[in-house]
């Protein structure tokens, strides 16, 4: 096991310097969205929003999603500080992680099939576009990188992961974890 | 000799075009009246070009300390 451990010194690994690049572009992506929902927020008769005749939103339960998610933060993060000890170790926090991701996706789809039978659509409002655009996605960054998490357990459970992978691939995730709660209070409260 | 003269005419043209408050309108922070929406607009503005100023910044700053 002390062969997997980090052997790279003070140098970055180069996929984890990648994914912080790429995260960034990513940061820009989901600025200049949540930039034309404050613009389109502000400029709406009357001043409030959602707009006379919308959906509202379910803030309380998103809240206990959003907490959901901080908590597959959380975990991922144990499972970093285990793996000093051992992959063996880490292996039922990044499980965890894994779990409470695919909860906070699914609760999300329950989120979306309720507000569809409501009748909030792509097509039915700006509220709408704005609201399936932001939190869609987020939905699909959440989905590919607990695709990733996943596809990262089996070689951990085998003892092949490489640190680096495993360092590259948290950078991803704590960045799908974190921009959740700035999406939540632009978008929902 | 002529294309001199064009550039001339065409700074003086530049430089009277900016005096006609008219062409403010493009700017979209100018172009709504109430006060409160071009606040947003202003600070939207400033946000979405300090932002990647400060992140690409941010990272060198980080990777700069980090290898020092």
């Amino acid at each position: 096991m002390a062969a997997l451990a980090p052997n790279t010194g003070n140098r970055l690994p180069n996929s984890v310097l990648a994914m912080i690049i790429f995260v960034v572009a990513e940061i820009m992506f989901f600025a200049a969205l949540m930039s034309a929902h404050t613009i389109a927020r502000a400029t709406v008769p009357g001043g409030v929003w959602p707009p006379a005749g919308q959906p509202r939103l379910p803030v309380e339960r998103t809240a206990f999603n959003t907490a959901i998610l901080l908590l597959s933060g959380a975990l991922l993060f144990i499972a970093n500080r285990r793996t000093r000890a051992g992959y063996e170790k880490a292996r039922p926090y990044l499980a965890g992680a894994i779990a409470t991701g695919i909860a906070f996706v699914l609760l999300q789809g329950v989120e979306w099939v309720a507000l569809l039978r409501e009748g909030l659509t792509m097509t039915s409002s700006a509220h709408g576009a704005f609201f399936y655009l932001i939190v869609g996605a987020h939905a699909l960054h959440a989905v590919v990188a607990i695709a990733v998490l996943t596809a990262i357990y089996f070689p951990m459970r085998r003892g092949t992961l490489a640190p680096s992978t495993f360092a590259a691939t948290q950078v991803f995730w704590y960045f799908v974890v974190l921009l959740w709660p700035v999406i939540y209070l632009r978008v929902y409260l | 000799m002529r294309s001199l003269n064009f550039a001339k005419c065409f700074l003086v043209a530049a430089a009277g075009a900016s005096l006609i408050p008219g062409a403010a309108w493009a700017c979209p922070a100018c172009m709504v009246g109430d006060p409160k929406t071009a606040g947003t607009y202003f600070g939207m503005t400033v946000v979405m070009s300090a932002l990647p100023i400060l992140l690409v910044c941010g990272l060198g700053y980080w990777l700069w300390r980090r290898h020092s």
